[in-house]
């Protein structure tokens, strides 16, 4: 008992250094590029990430963020989500999941999701430009006085290196997606040949119009048949987030099967949150690829959100995939192929080792 | 500040553990009948005697303070902290539900007040009931905590229209089902140790935590 008595503290020592040494991060060398699909490395690039600056969004948003994360990592989400939200969280976080490339999201939403500007974006793009693929975003919300000045600001940053499309969410900026005054956006994406990100369906944050005008893509159809030479890429398939249900798929599908200009991105509808079971998900990839239009599909997770989801969205969708049938071509479209054709970019072969 | 206070704490704990060590060769072999880590992890000190609790850890803390007022009722206070940012201060009862050799069972009552810093603050009436588990092995105690704790948090939703002001109350429920598990270790009848694991689902079901865990120091005496 003596003898044995004599190894405790030598036992809580060798205790407080195992802890010590499993809190710091050994990690063995980045993990290998792309999806295994079969025992092929497939490429794979999340168009649909979202770089930011806390201080610009708004405090009702905050709260919601803050309770999206893990406790008690939410108690103190400035600091969590001022670290996610860095280029370099964002080119850690697509490196953990194996992918290659990223569209990071600028967002003019002042009274919803906050403001991540061009500039900001434009900043971030310099941190791995071979890798991030920017989309530039701008204000509607003094339209009638700032229209002119808005798209010009516009077409200036799409003439900046890494940009490559436009992101615009009718719900969260609070315009009609039917409404003629903004049209002139979408003619601002076809001349210059850069696609449109679209969120389409209703939305958890604060303050969002959730009405069928601002997130049913019904109300896109005019635009899409008006301009046949600007690309549409609808975000989040319509989902409707606050019943965590399919509300627009079947819309999103008929849309891309009669339009050519049309294309789907299944993002954050498969999160745990949005998705507990993970039926949801699935049933909008198995829909998509029985509607024939896998060639049609960008895959996109919404995140960084909270650590790890970039990598377990990936994995969701990929199970979703391969619960569908989906054969290899079509995988390797949806998970970057897609996305290279339609903003013009070159995949190189180490996207995929 | 909370690295500082762990690395203070662990610092403290390990000091304590070696000078210890001497003293206690001369406490008595084994077993004990009762002792700090039992009364500590295993709740319901006998009626006089009192422990005291410091365990620090990650995401929770806690310090707490338990006095026998008979030999099955006992009166404790606790401050619990997560992260310096949630504080819960508890007052109340426990009842030794049943005792053997090996076996210790406690029922605890704890009533208290809620206090969040976080983007949004959590403030309310705070209650929790419990069980401890303790098995009594030498000097080593392997214990289970299983609880479940209820916040009750009042908002006040004020509306300013042109025609005047709107203003009510809600009230949400915050539930909490919480898990521990651990060891105990008697360092000598007053002192003892804890390690332990905890799970403190904050928000159930709709939230996803992260579990944690605790290094314990506990005194006790006056039997």
């Amino acid at each position: 008992m003596k003898r044995r008595f004599g190894k405790a503290p030598l036992a809580l020592v060798s205790a407080l250094a195992l802890s010590a040494l499993v809190s710091l991060d050994v990690g063995c060398g980045a993990p290998p590029r792309g999806v295994d699909w079969n025992g092929k490395r497939l490429p794979a690039i999340d168009m649909h990430l979202h770089p930011g600056d806390w201080d610009h969004v708004p405090e009702d948003t905050r709260k919601f963020l803050a309770s999206r994360f893990p406790f008690p990592i939410g108690l103190d989400a400035e600091a969590a989500a001022k670290g996610s939200l860095l280029p370099e969280s964002i080119l850690g976080e697509i490196d953990d999941a194996g992918i290659w490339g990223a569209g990071l999201f600028a967002i003019y939403a002042p009274r919803t999701v906050g403001v991540a500007s061009n500039e900001l974006v434009a900043e971030d793009l310099t941190f791995a430009p071979d890798r991030f693929f920017g989309l530039a975003s701008l204000r509607v919300d003094r339209w009638t006085t700032d229209r002119d000045a808005e798209l010009d600001r516009l077409k200036s940053t799409l003439s900046r290196p890494g940009f490559v499309g436009i992101k615009l969410a009718h719900a969260h900026q609070h315009f009609r997606m039917d409404d003629p005054a903004f049209f002139p956006i979408y003619e601002v994406g076809a001349s210059l040949g850069k696609p449109l990100y679209l969120h389409t369906g209703t939305s958890p944050f604060p303050g969002t119009s959730q009405e069928p005008a601002y997130t049913d893509p019904t109300y896109l159809e005019t635009a899409i048949q008006q301009f046949p030479a600007a690309t549409f890429i609808l975000g989040h398939l319509g989902y409707d987030f606050e019943q965590k249900r399919h509300a627009g798929l079947e819309t999103c599908i008929r849309l891309a099967k009669t339009y050519p200009n049309v294309f789907l991105e299944p993002s954050a509808l498969g999160s745990a949150s949005s998705d507990p079971t993970g039926a949801n998900l699935k049933e909008a990839m198995r829909r998509m690829r029985e509607a024939g239009i896998t060639d049609r599909v960008v895959y996109g997770s919404d995140g960084p959100q909270s650590p790890g989801f970039v990598k377990g969205y990936l994995e969701r969708t990929v199970a979703a995939m391969k619960d569908a049938g989906y054969t290899e071509q079509e995988a390797a479209a949806v998970l970057a192929g897609n996305f290279a054709r339609v903003f013009g970019v070159t995949v190189p072969a180490e996207a995929a080792e | 500040m909370n690295v500082r206070f762990g690395v203070t704490f662990g610092g403290c704990v390990i000091a304590t553990l070696l000078g210890a060590s001497e003293a206690a060769a001369a406490e008595p072999r084994t077993p004990f009948p009762a002792h700090a880590a039992l009364d500590a992890v295993g709740g319901s000190p006998a009626k006089g005697a009192y422990v005291l609790s410091a365990q620090g850890g990650w995401p929770f803390s806690f310090l707490r303070a338990q006095v026998g007022l008979s030999d099955r009722i006992t009166l404790q206070s606790e401050l619990e902290s997560a992260v310096g940012r949630r504080y819960r201060p508890m007052l109340g009862i426990g009842v030794r539900l049943a005792e053997a050799t090996h076996v210790r069972l406690t029922g605890e009552f704890l009533a208290g007040w809620l206090f969040q810093r976080s983007e949004e603050y959590r403030r309310g009436p705070n209650g929790e009931l419990r069980f401890r588990l303790a098995i009594p092995v030498r000097r080593f105690v392997p214990y289970l905590v299983l609880g479940t704790r209820h916040a009750f948090l009042p908002d006040l939703l004020t509306i300013e229209r042109a025609s005047g002001t709107e203003t009510s109350w809600s009230l949400r429920h915050e539930w909490t089902p919480w898990a521990t598990l651990g060891l105990g270790f008697a360092i000598s009848r007053g002192i003892g140790l804890d390690l332990g694991i905890n799970y403190g689902w904050v928000g159930a079901p709709d939230t996803i935590a992260l579990p944690g865990v605790h290094l314990g120091l506990h005194f006790g005496g006056d039997r």
